[in-house]
């Protein structure tokens, strides 16, 4: 269980990042919009931040177990 | 020992990888699937705003009274200021603080961006063809439309001038769409001025897209976060005044009766009638598009303006500083861009009087003149 969780959060992490890249080219072309700084942005950031750090840490984890 | 762990190994399925398209599809397939969910949530799901922290912070029965125009005098104001930006609102309100004010932590990307009058040019009265639409006469409103040409060929503008005059400036309000105050909630300007029984109606400044900006309407404060987009206030005198983003005192504002405020800008002119030298606004919306703005002449006086756009031939649109140039030609001293676009629309006697770009857009919000 653990370890499917562990191959699904970087895959997340993707997600979260690809959405946010998309988020600021909308800006770009229209900042009215606002989409990298509304409400549910906010949450998504902190998410990603949250997926960020455990996706870190399952890497530096695997990398000190191969050695 | 280490014989023991091999055969263990050997024993134990070899976990099969996954095809690395396959992977980058369910990747694809799931930015795609947040993304939807994400547009659902934030641009297309209605959300009613919570009115507490709402505060009415002026009444009708306190707006100023003007005289109309006769045929040969101007309208005279009577018991209000015509000064910009000052205030002879009364003082009988109780005390209201700005419930839930805050400084928008984000902004719309606006930045000075200079007027291109050089570019454009000058445009005076002879160079626009004026067919008078409608005119009406009542005991608290005068209004003329009027539609406007300029240029031709795929250069042609054609835009709409509503001339106002209002005995009192409550006659100038704002309505929201479905009556409620929210995030998403739209409709179009034709229902809401039907709905309302608008003799006149424009799209105001879809507050409902956003969740900054100042939205005071009909005396009532709901939202008083600001961003770096200019605000336009209708003050209880009469007065129109704009500010920047950063100069906006909201308590101040409020002290002096306002009756509306709108945030979305730029302010058009300087003060004095002059196209502004420059527009704290993006290079999108700087960009020839159909445009609605209101402008103030004096108080109790006042200017609608429709630019249709996107059809050429017909109207191409119109850039800032062209929309400037056209509330100075109205002897407007106070001009401010409402949103524009699709969302361009005027409605007279529930009907369109312009052309909408795509048949038009559903908003949050109206501006419109009671019958």
């Amino acid at each position: 269980m653990i370890r499917k969780i562990i191959r699904v959060i970087p895959h997340l992490t993707i997600v979260l990042s690809c959405m946010f890249l998309i988020f600021w080219y909308l800006d770009q072309l229209n900042p009215t919009m606002n989409f990298v700084n509304c409400s549910i942005s906010n949450k998504l950031l902190v998410l990603f931040c949250i997926l960020s750090v455990l996706t870190s840490v399952s890497l530096v984890w695997m990398d000190r177990k191969l050695e | 020992m280490k014989k023991e762990i091999d055969h263990d190994q050997e024993k134990m399925p070899k976990r099969k990888r996954m095809n690395i398209i396959k992977m980058c599809l369910i990747d694809v397939g799931m930015l795609a699937a947040s993304m939807g969910i994400f547009l659902y949530f934030d641009y297309l799901k209605p959300q009613t705003y919570s009115l507490e922290g709402t505060t009415v912070v002026s009444n009708e029965k306190d707006s100023a009274t003007f005289s109309l125009p006769t045929e040969t005098t101007s309208p005279t104001p009577s018991g209000a200021t015509t000064s910009e930006g000052s205030s002879s609102a009364s003082s009988n309100k109780t005390s209201h603080s700005m419930k839930g004010g805050k400084k928008g932590m984000g902004n719309t990307g606006t930045s000075e961006i200079a007027s291109d009058s050089e570019a454009t040019g000058t445009l005076s009265t002879s160079d626009i063809t004026a067919t008078k639409l409608q005119s009406i006469t009542s005991d608290t409103t005068n209004l003329t439309i009027t539609k406007k040409e300029v240029g031709s060929g795929s250069d042609k503008i054609t835009y709409y001038v509503a001339d106002i005059y209002v005995t009192n400036v409550s006659s100038i309000k704002s309505a929201f769409a479905e009556n409620t105050y929210g995030k998403n909630i739209k409709t179009t300007v034709e229902t809401m001025a039907q709905e309302n029984n608008a003799l006149l109606a424009i799209n105001g400044d879809f507050y409902g897209n956003s969740e900054e900006g100042v939205v005071i309407r009909n005396g009532v404060l709901y939202r008083s976060n600001v961003n770096d987009a200019d605000i336009c206030v209708l003050f209880q005198d009469g007065t129109m005044k704009t500010y920047a983003g950063n100069e906006f005192d909201g308590d101040a504002v409020i002290a002096s009766g306002a009756w509306q405020a709108w945030n979305f800008g730029p302010s058009l002119l300087d003060g004095n009638g002059a196209v502004a030298s420059s527009f704290q606004t993006t290079s999108y919306l700087n960009s020839n598009n159909p445009r609605t703005a209101i402008g103030y002449v004096e108080a109790g006086h006042y200017v609608m303006v429709v630019v249709d756009g996107r059809k050429e031939g017909y109207s191409r649109g119109c850039s800032l500083t062209e929309l400037a140039q056209f509330m100075s030609l109205e002897g407007c001293k106070t001009a401010y861009n409402l949103d524009g676009g699709n969302s361009s629309a005027m409605i007279y006697n529930g009907s369109y009087i312009n052309q909408p770009s795509s048949g038009g857009r559903e908003v949050s919000d109206i501006v419109y003149v009671a019958s």
